[in-house]
Parts: structure tokens; sequence; C-alpha cells
């Protein structure tokens, strides 16, 4: 039985197949239409699973299961009119007729799509948006029995929930209802701090370890009510969002001392002290939250799903307090993730079929379910350009990538299917030397182009996590923060606050300085022979030349580009940015020997600010 | 060393249907002559001919700046987009206003009256901000939330919002054409020999006016088919301008003709039988007369437009009049338009074909003759008012020369019966509200009908011996 899930016209949409409760292929749309956090219905992505799970023109899909329901969500909008009217108009304007033109009717586009592809779709199912996001943290987990917890914006009404899985049974316990929504006071922050709401997010996250969380209080005090049960209640009169078009309002900004910080200025060190509150209390709320739903549902497990789980600096403090004996986390914990809760869901829970876990393996295959190229095809896109390249197989090939490793070249790495999420996870990433102390300021300004202060992840052999960090033992979605290990640290010198952020970025802390963040953290990624035997080969191999199972991974994209996709995507993102050695598969490109790139495109205009 | 550019990489079809990239594309050519055709028909059928050029000059201008220049394109784009925008904004803006600012308001201030705070703005002091939630009561609010059921087979997802969508616009049709008053209608009894006539025994509420038809299917008061001893008897017979329309049945000149001459008479003496008719012509009339006779009436004086002589004597029923009451505006409207298009498109049937306008004109004047000679064997004095063109009335315009000889040619007709006919000249030249005098140019407003019942009863004084004697004083 095939079950296609949809997420779509917010943000991050995306498609996800599920034959007889196993995923067999999930990707967002912006990968296909290169337009970051693209929310329209998405067309390629369905195409595209449809084309995975070898559906052909004329056959019938059992059924498609989208990842809310839209008119519960539009008596939300209306009502939330209701209770702010007479103010709220422009808001009002531009919220009733996009959702009139389009939301209403996002069934109906569906199923366009589909019968465009020349398939129809039995039933149609809509399960609400929460309940998508648990199902898309429970089912797949390795758990037969575990506490649910998804936190984010908002869905149709719930902002937060706790559930309970058990078998193939998924039931919602309590719930926090919007406005009163963790997910969108870290988005008001997000706003304030001059970043892009549902986009900036976790560049918040990367900016709070540079500053003291010296607002938390004053942010308890006046913003939230922050009950022990990791319940929140917000205090309307600083928002704007009810009524009108921005997050803030003016009288959150004479809280906090002055207007929202201009997009793209100069970060302050007000920015840094917001990012650091908010993110403690975030934190504080998390923790709380895992605690209750510990006690409400008495079970030993929890999964996390919901834009918030993405927040791997809380999920690494929930995993360090021992409040549950394991974690899991969907790697595509925010909208996108859901298309494949919509789909689990209704196989699991609304048919009835019951799932069998494997313990201590999950369901997701190392998230790598979106599209991979063949041989014949990349062959064919290098030949027919007349691309200079090297076909280097197995043990050759890992030789020779972690030689230019090695010697401190920046390797673009294109092998087996997409990831399916926020993160690169192998398949789709830029590589280089964790050891190297300018390494993180050459990928974020010229490979990257992005803000000097971003930190960069590690990717660290399973076997030899222990040997790095602190606490973690297993992260393959790099969903998880943890320190590195004490000796590995060196000690700050005190003066770090009175250096600019470039000299304090470029100060060395660890012998990783590379992936060491300012607060002597990691957002890591381990990785397994099981999961994706190229990537181990190739760490291993680093190790054996230099000694060091860790390398930086970080995104094979440029700021605000999608992660790219086709061999096409990463020759282009090859040659625009400072990577010195692509490998799509067994073929290796070397930057010298490739045919000079004229430029004919404004590729940053076009993909903008994220 | 060989150069490459994002543009000149070949590009593979790397998966089903292709990718859709965001760079603007020129469109078809078909769709971009469309919206300035669309323009340009519009303006040529206004007859506006010289802005139907420029707009096409200037589609076309711009069709082809687009297609030879990529920057031009990518300007245009913009500023048509921005157009776009502006417009749907303004549109939105316009619609929604009163949406927001009163059903909003009002449910705000329901709200505020009935204690709910459905955002909980007000729960700052609660233990806990957690809700309880279980599958059960989940299930009821997805109910209340009206389509959002568990499951939906494709096809209903897109019917059953349209249908609420359909039933929605329907209603607010309907209550449109309500306030329009739309919502009743005369309905006339379909007759074989008549053509039609109205049902007897009406009351018809249209918004500011009541029309009643009364036991003898006229429009008036009650009255016998025989009249009343010591009572002098007018029936006027004729078409719209006399039956009346938008206007209530006090209004009617036959109703203040009547209390004119009672008026003079000094007692109630005299009743006027109103027999105007939508859409009548002399064959009408004649058949009425035929079947239903001449009501004992002392007095028939026939009323209308000189070019009522023109109303075919072939397919008198065919106007769009309803058999029974509408059940429903809506009915009414998709009654008249389907009728209309039935009209349009399947032609005329071949037993109403229309004759030669002169063979017709004579054929009506005859009618009259023949009506007139009928009236005078039921024992009434006949007399024919006819009305001129609006302009020649209100001395706008010089009397009409077609219209002229076809009077002529009915005075011809009665002459040799002794009937006195008349075609008022320019009887409104002085009057002082002349705009208000006609509603639409052909039928009378409640001033027309007043300062018409003025005239007729002079007429009536100065031309009818029967009137003449029945005003002495006994």
């Amino acid at each position: 039985m095939n079950i296609l899930g949809v997420s779509a016209l917010y943000h991050d949409s995306a498609a996800a197949l599920v034959r007889d409760g196993q995923i067999i292929a999930a990707a967002q749309e912006e990968r296909f239409s290169r337009r970051k956090h693209d929310a329209r219905v998405p067309v390629h992505a369905i195409r595209y699973c449809l084309e995975a799970g070898g559906l052909k023109s004329g056959e019938r899909l059992d059924a498609v299961a989208f990842y809310d329901k839209p008119i519960t969500k539009f008596t939300r909008l209306l009502t939330t009119f209701g209770q702010t009217a007479p103010s709220g108009f422009r808001s009002f304007t531009r919220g009733v007729p996009a959702w009139v033109r389009e939301k209403g009717w996002v069934g109906w586009s569906i199923d366009r799509a589909l019968r465009r592809a020349g398939v129809k779709a039995r039933e149609f199912y809509f399960p609400e948006h929460h309940v998508s996001h648990a199902a898309s943290a429970f089912y797949p987990s390795p758990f037969a029995e575990a506490a649910v917890l998804t936190a984010d914006g908002v869905g149709e009404w719930t902002c937060s929930s706790i559930s309970v899985g058990e078998g193939r049974r998924l039931r919602m316990l309590a719930e926090q209802r919007f406005p009163h929504s963790l997910g969108l006071l870290y988005s008001a922050f997000t706003y304030y701090t001059g970043f892009k709401v549902n986009s900036g997010e976790y560049k918040l996250m990367g900016l709070a370890p540079y500053g003291q969380p010296r607002y938390a209080q004053l942010i308890k005090d006046r913003l939230i009510q922050l009950r022990a049960d990791g319940s929140i209640w917000m205090n309307m009169d600083y928002f704007g969002y009810l009524d009108g078009l921005t997050m803030t309002n003016e009288r959150f900004h004479q809280l906090f001392g002055g207007p929202p910080r201009a997009p793209e200025s100069e970060l302050t060190p007000r920015e840094m002290d917001l990012a650091a509150s908010i993110q403690a209390v975030t934190e504080e709320a998390m923790l709380n939250m895992a605690r209750y739903a510990r006690a409400v549902t008495g079970k030993r497990f929890l999964c996390l799903a919901g834009g918030v789980a993405l927040n791997c600096v809380a999920n690494g403090k929930i995993l360090g307090r021992k409040i549950f004996d394991d974690l899991w986390i969907q790697p595509a914990a925010g909208d996108a993730g859901a298309a494949v809760g919509a789909a689990l869901y209704v196989w699991h829970q609304t048919l009835g079929n019951e799932r069998a876990p494997v313990p201590g393996q999950d369901a997701m295959s190392g998230a790598a379910l979106g599209p991979a190229y063949t041989r014949g095809q990349i062959k064919a896109f290098l030949d027919e350009n007349k691309l200079p390249y090297e076909e280097l197989r197995g043990a050759e090939r890992e030789a020779r990538l972690a030689r230019a490793l090695a010697e401190g070249k920046v390797v673009g790495l294109l092998q087996g299917r997409m990831e399916f999420g926020p993160r690169a996870l192998g398949n789709r990433s830029i590589l280089a030397d964790a050891r190297s102390r300018k390494m993180q300021s050459y990928l974020n300004l010229s490979t990257k182009f992005r803000e000097s202060f971003r930190p960069f992840a590690p990717i660290v052999l399973r076997e030899d996590v222990s040997e790095y960090f602190e606490v973690v033992e297993e992260s393959p979605y790099m969903l998880l923060v943890a320190g590195l290990r004490r000796e590995r640290c060196l000690p700050p010198r005190g003066d770090e606050r009175t250096l600019s952020l470039t000299e304090w970025v470029n100060r060395p802390r660890s012998d990783l300085p590379a992936i060491t963040h300012v607060d002597y953290s990691a957002r890591i990624q381990t990785v397994d022979r099981g999961r994706n035997p190229r990537l181990h080969g190739l760490l291993a191999e680093f190790k054996r030349l230099t000694g060091c199972g860790v390398l930086v991974n970080t995104s094979f994209n440029v700021r605000s580009e999608p992660i790219v996709c086709t061999p096409e995507d990463a020759y282009c993102c090859f040659m625009r940015t400072g990577i010195d050695l692509l490998a799509l598969e067994d073929f290796v490109l070397e930057k010298e020997r490739q045919p000079e790139w004229v430029e004919t495109e404004n590729w940053r205009e076009e993909f903008g600010l994220d | 060393m060989s150069k490459i550019s994002p543009r000149a990489l070949r590009s593979r079809p790397w998966h089903e249907g292709g990718v859709e990239k965001s760079a603007p594309r020129a469109g078809s050519w078909a769709l971009e002559l469309a919206a300035p055709l669309v323009v340009v028909l519009l303006f040529a059928g206004f007859r506006a001919y010289r802005m139907a050029a420029v707009a096409g000059a200037l589609s076309l201008a711009v069709i082809l700046a687009r297609r030879l220049h990529s920057g031009a394109r990518r300007r245009i784009d913009q500023i048509l987009r921005g157009l776009g925008h502006w417009a749907g904004q303004t549109v939105t803006v316009v619609l929604l206003a009163p949406v927001f600012y009163i059903g909003m308001t009002a449910a705000r201030m329901f709200h505020r009256l009935s204690g709910g705070d459905p955002l909980q703005l007000r729960a700052g002091e609660n233990p806990t901000f957690w809700l309880p939630c279980d599958t059960e009561r989940r299930q009821a609010r997805f109910i209340q939330a009206m389509f959002c059921a568990e499951r939906l087979v494709p096809g209903r997802l897109s019917l059953v919002p349209l249908a609420v969508l359909a039933a929605l616009l329907l209603l607010a049709a309907e209550t449109g054409l309500r306030v329009y008053g739309l919502r009743d209608a005369v309905v006339y009894v379909q007759d074989y020999d008549v053509g039609y006539y109205p049902r007897p025994d009406q009351r018809v509420r249209h918004p500011g006016r009541i029309i009643v038809i009364n036991h003898l299917g006229m429009r008036g008061p009650e009255a016998g088919p025989a009249k009343a001893p010591g009572r002098f008897r007018i029936l006027l017979l004729g078409d719209s301008t006399l039956a009346g329309t938008r206007v209530s049945n006090s209004e009617l000149y036959s109703a203040l003709l009547e209390r004119q001459l009672n008026e003079a008479a000094g007692s109630p003496k005299f009743e006027v039988l109103n027999l105007g008719v939508n859409g009548w012509g002399p064959h009408h009339e004649l058949a009425y007369v035929r079947k239903f006779g001449g009501f004992g009436a002392d007095l028939a004086v026939v009323c209308g437009p000189v070019w009522d002589c023109y109303r075919p004597r072939y397919g008198l029923e065919r106007l769009p009049l309803m058999p029974r009451p509408p059940r429903a505006a809506l009915e009414h409207v998709a009654y008249q338009l389907v009728w209309r298009m039935r009209e349009r498109w399947l032609g005329v049937p071949p037993f109403s074909w229309p004759d030669h306008e002169n063979t017709q004109a004579d054929a009506g004047v005859e009618a009259y003759g023949e009506l007139a000679g009928r009236l005078q064997r039921e024992g009434a004095e006949v007399m024919f008012q006819m009305l001129p063109l609006s302009q020649v009335s209100l001395g706008q315009a010089p009397e009409d020369p077609k219209m002229a000889a076809l009077f002529q040619k009915v005075r011809s007709r009665l002459r040799p019966l002794g009937v006195y006919a008349n075609c008022a000249g320019p009887i409104f030249k002085d009057a002082e509200r002349p705009r208000e005098i006609y509603h639409d140019g052909v039928h009378f407003g409640p001033v027309g009908h007043r300062l018409y019942a003025r005239y007729l009863f002079e007429q009536l004084r100065q031309h009818s011996p029967r009137v003449q004697a029945a005003l002495q004083p006994p």
C-alpha cells in the first residue's frame, strides 16, 4: 500500500512516500525548485517520490496524507482576528486572501499535481499538524514505547504537545495552544535580533554562546509565565503577531531598549546577550517539558519533533540531564518531516497496521531518502560538458579525497541519496580539516559566503566519539550538541569579550579549532559503517593519514541556497566557491583543471538573503 | 584554456517532468496576445475605436519589447506585477474592509460580553498552561471545524468547498435580488385567444409599492363584472403605460382620473376600470373584449402609445411572463434569462414569425377599428387617447412624421364609426419637473401619472358627451 505524505504552503514543503509502513522516499521541494524554504505545493518532490516508488502513469496511489487540517487552521485565523479587531486589518488582508486563494484548496492542488503525473489518489487524509509531527518522531524511532514531545511555531491551534506512543498507537495527552508558543517566542527574538523568521533561528542559536543571558530574568518576568511543567503563557501586550505584520511590537522594543537590529547590520553584544537569554529560557522550558512528559507518560524513552526540536543545544541538555534513558529526534524535525509523519500516522494509526521497531536502529535510513544519480547519468553530464575528471573507485577514491583533506583542501561531496531534512549528513556535504585554525573563517567567508560567527559541525567516527566529546554516544543526524573533552580544550584567556567577533572566532579553543564553538561545544554527527559506509571509509582513511577521526561537515550550498540536489547544482556551487575538489560519486574533479568559469547569472541576488 | 558558464552548461533531464526554474520566462504568444485582445475588443464593443487603437498599439509595443529584450522583459514584468499587486490589494481591501471592521469587531465584542477568551489572553495566572486532550474531544473539534474529517475522498475534496461556496453565493444573490424586489412577480394566465392576461386576485409586494390585481384581473379596487345601478363606468384599455410600472395602485392615472371625476360630480358616481396589461397591443385588447365583453362600460377609452399598432398579431403569448408565483427571486431571474436565451438562440417559432412592419401596423389599425366597433356594439361610447413619443410630449422634439402618419391611419379608420381619437401633443412642455414625468422614457412616474390624469380628465370633459352629461348636476 502506497501512502504519499505531503507538507506544504507554510514553509519547507515536502513529500514522502511510505509503502507498507516503510519510508521509500522523502524530499523537500526547495532542493528541486532551488528556492530556499519553498512553501509551494511540492509538485517536483511529489513526482520524485512517485518516480522513486516506481509509480507510473495510470497507476493509483492508495492514499495521500496532508500534514495538517487547513480549515481548522483557518478557524484559528478567524478567531484570532475576532479577538484583535478593529486592529489587524493589514494582517487580515494578507492572511485571508492567501487562504481563500490557495490554502483552503490544498487537497485539490495535490490532486491536480498527481493527475498531471498521471496518478490518481484513492483517498485523502488530514492528520493534525502536531499529530503529524509526533508521528514523524515516534513511528520511525527505534522505541516500542515512548513519550513524544513536539514543539514548533503553531499548527492548527497546538503549539506544543505531549503524546504517548505504544506500538502502533499514538495518543496525545496534553497540548499548549496558540498564541502561547515556545517556537513563536524564539522566532520573536530571531526577528528582533535581525534574522529572518522561520529561517534564521539556527543563527540565533549559533550566536547564543557569544553572549551572557542577562535578559533571561526579564523575559520570564515580563514576557512569559514559565511553569515548572514547561508550559508557557505569553503576555501578548509585547508581541505583534496577533494583529500585526511583525513578531514584536513597540512595547517589546522599549523593554529591550531599542528597535530591532537591521538585517545584515553589525552584531553587537546586545544581540549576543539577547540570543543567550532566549536560548537559556528555551532550554529551561524544554527541560521542564521533558520532565513533565516523563512524569505524565511514565515512559523511558523520548521522541522529539517540531521546529524547536532542531535546537540541538536544548536537545543535548535534555540528553545530558538523563531525564530519559534515551532520546530520538526526527532528523527532519521541521514541517518537512511532518510529511513523513502524516503518511506513517495514516498507515499505523488510521489503518491499524502494526509496527516492528528494531532496537538501536531507526527507520529513517540515515535520512538518505532523496534522489541519487547513476554513474551513467553523471558521466554523461561530465562528458557532454567536456569537464575534466578522474574516475576512482573504492579505497582509491577514499585515499584521494582523504589526502586532499589532509592537505587542507576543501572537498565537495555528492554521493548516494540526498538527505531529507535541514542537515547535510555526508551525501551532499562540504568537508574540510577540523584541525585547521583558519578553516572556520575560510569556509564562512570564502566558501559559504555567510556570517563569520557561524560555527561548523564535526563528523566523527562513531567508535571514536568518546575520544573527542563528552556525554554523547551516538548522534547520526547532527541534532545534538555536546562539549569537547576537557583535555582537548585550550583554556580561555579571559579577554574574549573585548575582542571583535572575527578575532574571537579565529582564536583557537581546542585542537579541533574549526569545529569548536566559543563555548567549547560542537554539533556532532557520528558516522557509522551501517548508515553511511562510504563516509565512514573516508573518515577512517583520513584518520589513518592524520591520526584525527574528525572532519568539518557543512552543507553543500552557499548562504541562502538550498543544499545541492543534482550533479549540475553541485558543479555550479563547486565552481562558484572556494571548494578545491569535487567528488560526484566516483568522479573526482579538481578545480585547477576545470575550464574557466564565466559567471553569467547574478546568483547571489537570485538566492537573496536568508 | 576553455571557458564554461552556468548558461553554457548542458543540463540533463535529471528527473521526470523536469524542474521549473524560477528565472523569468517569455510565456506563450497566445497568452500574451489574449489579454490585450480582450481590452481592444472591449473598447471596440463600446465603439471607442480610438481607445481600442491606442490600447492595441500600446499592447503590441509592450509585447514586442518583452520579446526582444530580456532587460525590458524583466522591467515590464516587474511593473506589471506591481500593478497587478496594487490592483489586487485595492480590491482585497475594498472587499474585506466591511467583513473585518463589522464582522470581526462584532465577534470581538460578543466574546468580551460573553466572557469568552479563546486565545487565553487573560489566563496568565493559571497553574498550568497545558490543556488536556484526548482523541474523542479532538474528533469533536474536527467536526466543528467543518471539512476536517479524518478522511476525505478526492471527489468530495473539491466538491464540498465548491458546493458550500456556491450555496453562499446563491444565498447572497437571492438576498440581493429580494431587496431589489424580484422575489414577487405578477402572474399571468396563458390564454389561447388573448395570449395572456393577469391572473385575478393577486397582491404583489415590490419595494415601496404594492400591486393589487382585482377579481376581474385588472389593476385597481374590486369591481363587479356588471356596473352597479346609477354608476358611470369607464373602461380604460391599454398596455404597460396604463398598467403602470414602479408605481402603486393609488398613483395610477386611472385611479387619479376616477377621483377627479367624482370630485367634479360631487359624488362617487364614476368608476374607472384599468385594463392595462404589460405588452398588450390592439390584437390582445380585441381578443379580450371578444372573450370577456366590455364590462357594461358607459365609456371605453383606448389608451397607449401610437406605436402599439406595431404589436404583432401572431404569437400573442410571447413574453417572459410567469405562469405561477416564483418560489425564489433566483427562479424569477432564471425564468427570464432562460426565456430570453431560448428566444435568442433557438429562434422564433414559425407560427409567430413577425409580419412586415407596414402589414403589422395596418393589422393593428384594423384591430383598433374592430375593437371600437365591438365596444360600441356592447353599448359603450368609445374614445382613443394616444400617446406620442416622450420627447414630443415633453416638447423636446417635433412630432415624428412616421408616428403622425400612423395616428392618421387610426383616426381615418375610426372616423366612420364616429369615434373621437386624439394623440396628445407637447402636453408636458411647461411641466415644472419634466425629468420626473417618465421614469424610463416610456412609462410614467408618479408625477407623469398625476399630470396625465388631469389631461385625460379635461379630454373626457370636453370630448365625451356621456361624461359631460354625467357631470351635469341632477
